[in-house]
């Protein structure tokens, strides 16, 4: 078997960091390709620096390498100039580690991260040989799977994809391969397609597009998503698909020893992960939807995983993540035993996602002795009525409290980030996040002259288009339009004239983009293979970005994108993701919609009792280590 | 403590930049849990200086470094648990214990001496060889790096001076050559350049050049030069002499 690796050897010098395309770094696991069963290749839609800083990635990694009968290799995006060479020289997209051609691999897996990387993924079946559409590939071809959070709506790209992982990877994928590899075992090393996909979705947790129908009225309205007669079970798909879930984080397996990549990436750093789900419950967020429920690991494990990643990487920081750390019920015994142990070292603590509270900067304040960087905060929102409406659980006071101790505590520069379009927003809702801007400015600006400091607390504002997204209790809400999400930055464009604020906003026309992905069905594919064919690439990278392609590939298809970006569903309507169960009540959305137009505000079930969102029950529930308490 | 070590950059290494080398070292240390010194300040980094950044696409068969250590430590010990902890783009070949003051490697290093490949398709020894003669018969040799769109010209330097030797000879159907260049801070000769200089004098077409790297990095004085540390000194002077022993 060819190793492509050596094919791109002579051109490396002409093509931009040549290191994204080698692989070999420290970490790397390179298996015996005739001693396993099942190979799988892990496509990451976009360039290896953003890959590579994707803990996801390194779990998965862990998760099937240390299965003795599997093995995983890694390919990303190439950049459009080693695209160029590709193309040129015939070479086909290759995995880093043994440097075969992504046909040779029995499964390639791309992670749907966000909606603006569907290209790329068309692009890299392309650059593989592979069959673009999932009713073109045969028995001989490889199987074309997905997951992450944008699986949780893949109807866009389901004709593409012979199966979709909904939930949590680590517990699934190894179970999917195997049964790949245990199917192919019995027959020789050959694959019986279809027969395949029926074992597959047997797992549960597993979707396979192709054993479902749907069905469209007159209008063009979605009115059943039907199951198919699965080929040789005698029974039908299953009606409702369940995501795949992992009951203990504690006792999951954890990468303590990742692949260190040579080349700066996005985040070079330990990342250990300390609590999966969120139940703060913003009505817009889907992570905190999809992820749920709660699961901590305990601070013991916690310790010997950092002390183990340590040793293993060299890294000289250390990232908590999760989507809410500072709400980890033992956050401060973690941080203080981290710090103590790592602070001779000069190894630094970071906490990525913090919640405006005092508890916060007090935290923040023992991890960062530099003071350089700024402090960020997310109230989303300008007036409290929308953020009630949001369920984004945090007052003004409460905001401008904690810039007070952030100011106190040294810091002098906040970022906040907004969302414009959120349902029941009006123009007074907009002006509100100049306002709120300005009181920060303000008070900010009244502690650091009081404490005798030079200068203004500095405000960046961020703001950017709310997109609808499956799953929540704000999918069935139609987008702005174009012309009034305009309207709303250039009001706040004028607004401001505090020169200690600075506004950024995000561009409406990849909001609107995402918004029709995010929510749309089927019919959308044939877009996104007319986009790539007319090549549109790395989307999500604003000078890549080729906006006239995609309104041609949408004209062409006869589809409206902004119609659809825009338009509000039925709550009775059948979505495009209704067959695809996240453990959540569709009854609990409802309630959240219906208590969002009533301005009301749903608690955290971790400290104010169960809101019955469903997620909990004999599968598994919240799993927490300390005593919950709001700070 | 003040250690130097002499290490390789691998072939799988040779796309690493200066500061991903830098990086990369740092984390091997760390992971070898070598009690590295840091520097004060706002952002304390470890104490380590290197011999001379190599440029991306280069490998190095012997590269020098310094490190500060807050504690003494075992070197031998040292030395094996760097040697493991080393990725697969470095190669650790020889670590000494160096006295706390002493002149720095950069300063110290003043001749480099490099090796690379060339197609002997369409290029002859013979031809090559005339051009070295007649090349290094020049009294004076002047460079004139080239004039980017919309940037100031930069004046042409005389370079005869930074090169001592150049030999060439035939390889598994390449050519070989290999080079001794001053490293001085006024001027500094890339090998890829004093390949092109090469061509002009030998009148043919300078084909691209593969698998360059830099053998080894010498302190000259008194006419006399000598690796900053490391394997034998004799064969360093043979091999700055008499270029590569050829
Ligand atoms: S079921 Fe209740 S306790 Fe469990 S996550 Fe949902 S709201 Fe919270």
């Amino acid at each position: 078997m060819n190793n492509w690796k050596q094919d791109i050897e002579p051109f490396l010098n002409d093509i931009s960091k040549p290191q994204r395309y080698l692989g070999g770094e420290l970490n790397e696991i390179v298996k015996d390709w005739t001693a396993v069963s099942c190979r799988f290749l892990f496509a990451f839609p976009d360039v290896y620096e953003v890959g590579m800083s994707h803990l996801g990635l390194q779990i998965l990694y862990e998760a099937v390498n240390q299965t003795p009968e599997l093995l995983m290799e890694r390919t990303f995006a190439p950049w459009t100039d080693m695209e160029a060479l590709l193309r040129r020289e015939s070479i086909p997209l290759f995995g880093l580690e043994s440097g075969r051609e992504a046909a040779d691999y029995d499964c390639i897996g791309f992670t749907l991260q966000h909606e603006m990387s569907y290209t790329n993924i068309l692009n890299m079946l392309s650059l593989g040989n592979i069959p673009l559409w999932a009713a073109e590939r045969g028995d001989e071809d490889i199987l074309v799977i997905a997951g992450g959070p944008c699986a949780s709506n893949p109807e866009p790209l389901a004709p593409f994809l012979d199966a979709v992982i909904l939930g949590e990877g680590e517990v699934l994928l190894p179970r999917l391969l195997q049964t790949i590899g245990n199917h192919k075992a019995c027959r020789g090393g050959k694959m019986d397609r279809k027969t395949l996909l029926a074992e597959l979705a047997g797992l549960g947790g597993v979707y396979v597009p192709s054993f479902y129908e749907p069905v469209y009225d007159a209008a063009g309205e979605l009115t059943a998503i039907m199951p198919l007669e699965m080929p040789g079970m005698e029974r039908k798909a299953p009606a409702m698909i369940k995501k795949a879930r992992l009951k203990d984080l504690d006792s999951a397996c954890f990468p303590t020893a990742p692949l260190v990549p040579y080349i700066e990436v996005v985040h070079d750093r330990m990342m250990l992960e300390i609590l999966r789900g969120c139940t703060r419950g913003c009505r817009f967020c889907q992570a905190g939807m999809i992820y749920r429920p709660v699961r901590e690991r305990s601070c013991e494990t916690l310790l010997r995983q950092a002390d183990a990643l340590k040793k293993h990487t060299g890294h000289n920081e250390i990232s908590l993540t999760s989507l809410s750390s500072s709400d980890h019920t033992c956050i401060k015994e973690l941080v203080h035993n981290l710090m103590e142990n790592f602070e001779g070292e000069q190894i630094s603590v970071s906490l990525p996602s913090l919640r405006a509270n005092h508890f916060s900067v007090e935290l923040a304040n023992e991890i960062q002795k530099v003071r350089k960087t700024g402090f960020t905060f997310a109230p989303e929102a300008g007036t409290q009525r929308l953020r009630d409406v949001i369920n984004k659980g945090v007052t003004e006071e409460a905001l401008l409290q904690t810039i007070e101790h952030a100011v106190q505590a040294g810091w002098s520069q906040v970022k906040l980030y907004f969302m414009v379009g959120l349902p029941t927003e009006t123009m007074e809702d907009v002006d509100g996040i100049a306002a709120l801007c300005e009181r920060v400015v303000r008070r900010g600006t009244q502690v650091m002259k009081e404490k005798g400091r030079f200068g203004a607390l500095k405000v960046t504002a961020s703001v950017s288009n709310f997109v609808p997204k499956a799953h929540t209790p704000f999918q069935w809400s139609g987008q702005d339009t174009q012309e009034v999400f305009k309207a709303k930055h250039a009001y706040l464009r004028q607004r401001i004239r505090d020169r200690r604020i600075s506004y950024h906003y995000h561009d409406p026309f990849t909001s609107m983009l995402e918004a029709v992905f995010a929510r749309g069905d089927r019919r959308l594919a044939v877009v996104i293979a007319k986009a790539t064919e007319k090549g549109c690439r790395f989307d999500s990278w604003t000078e890549q970005f080729k906006g006239e392609a995609w309104k041609t590939a949408f004209e062409e298809s006869g589809l409206d994108m902004q119609a659809l970006a825009s338009k509000t569903f039925h709550l009775t309507a059948i979505l495009p993701w209704s067959h695809l169960d996240y453990g959540i009540d569709p009854d609990f959305l409802k309630r959240e919609q219906a208590l969002a137009f009533k301005e009301t505000i749903t608690p955290d079930c971790r400290y104010h009792g169960c809101s019955r969102c469903g997620i909990c029950g004999p599968e598994g529930g919240l799993v927490l280590f300390g005593k919950a308490e709001d700070l | 403590m003040r250690i130097r070590l002499r290490y390789e950059k691998t072939e799988a290494g040779r796309f690493l930049s200066h500061l991903d080398l830098a990086r990369t070292m740092e984390r091997t240390l760390r992971r070898a849990e070598v009690p590295l010194a840091f520097s004060e300040g706002f952002n304390p980094h470890p104490k380590m200086s290197f011999a001379s950044a190599l440029a991306v696409g280069i490998t190095g068969e012997n590269e020098f470094l310094d490190v500060e250590l807050r504690r003494r430590v075992n070197p031998e010990k040292l030395e094996q648990a760097i040697r493991e902890a080393m990725p697969p783009a470095l190669k650790l070949k020889q670590l000494e214990e160096i006295p706390m003051q002493g002149k720095s490697l950069s300063a110290s290093i003043n001749l480099a001496v490099y090796r690379f490949l060339v197609s002997a398709g369409r290029i002859h020894e013979a031809d090559v060889r005339a051009g070295i003669d007649r090349m290094l018969a020049a009294a004076e040799l002047w460079r004139q790096p080239k004039i980017k769109p919309g940037k100031k010209p930069i004046p042409a330097k005389e370079v005869r001076g930074l090169i001592r030797w150049i030999t060439v000879s035939p390889e598994n159907g390449w050519l070989k050559l290999e080079m001794a260049l001053v490293m001085s801070n006024m001027a500094q000769l890339r090998p890829q350049e004093v390949w092109a200089m090469l061509a002009d004098f030998g009148g043919f077409e300078a084909d691209a050049v593969r698998q360059v790297c830099r053998t080894g990095l010498y302190i000259e004085e008194d006419g006399k030069a000598y690796m900053p540390m490391g394997g034998d000194h004799r064969d360093a002077q043979r091999d700055f002499n008499e270029g590569g022993g050829h």
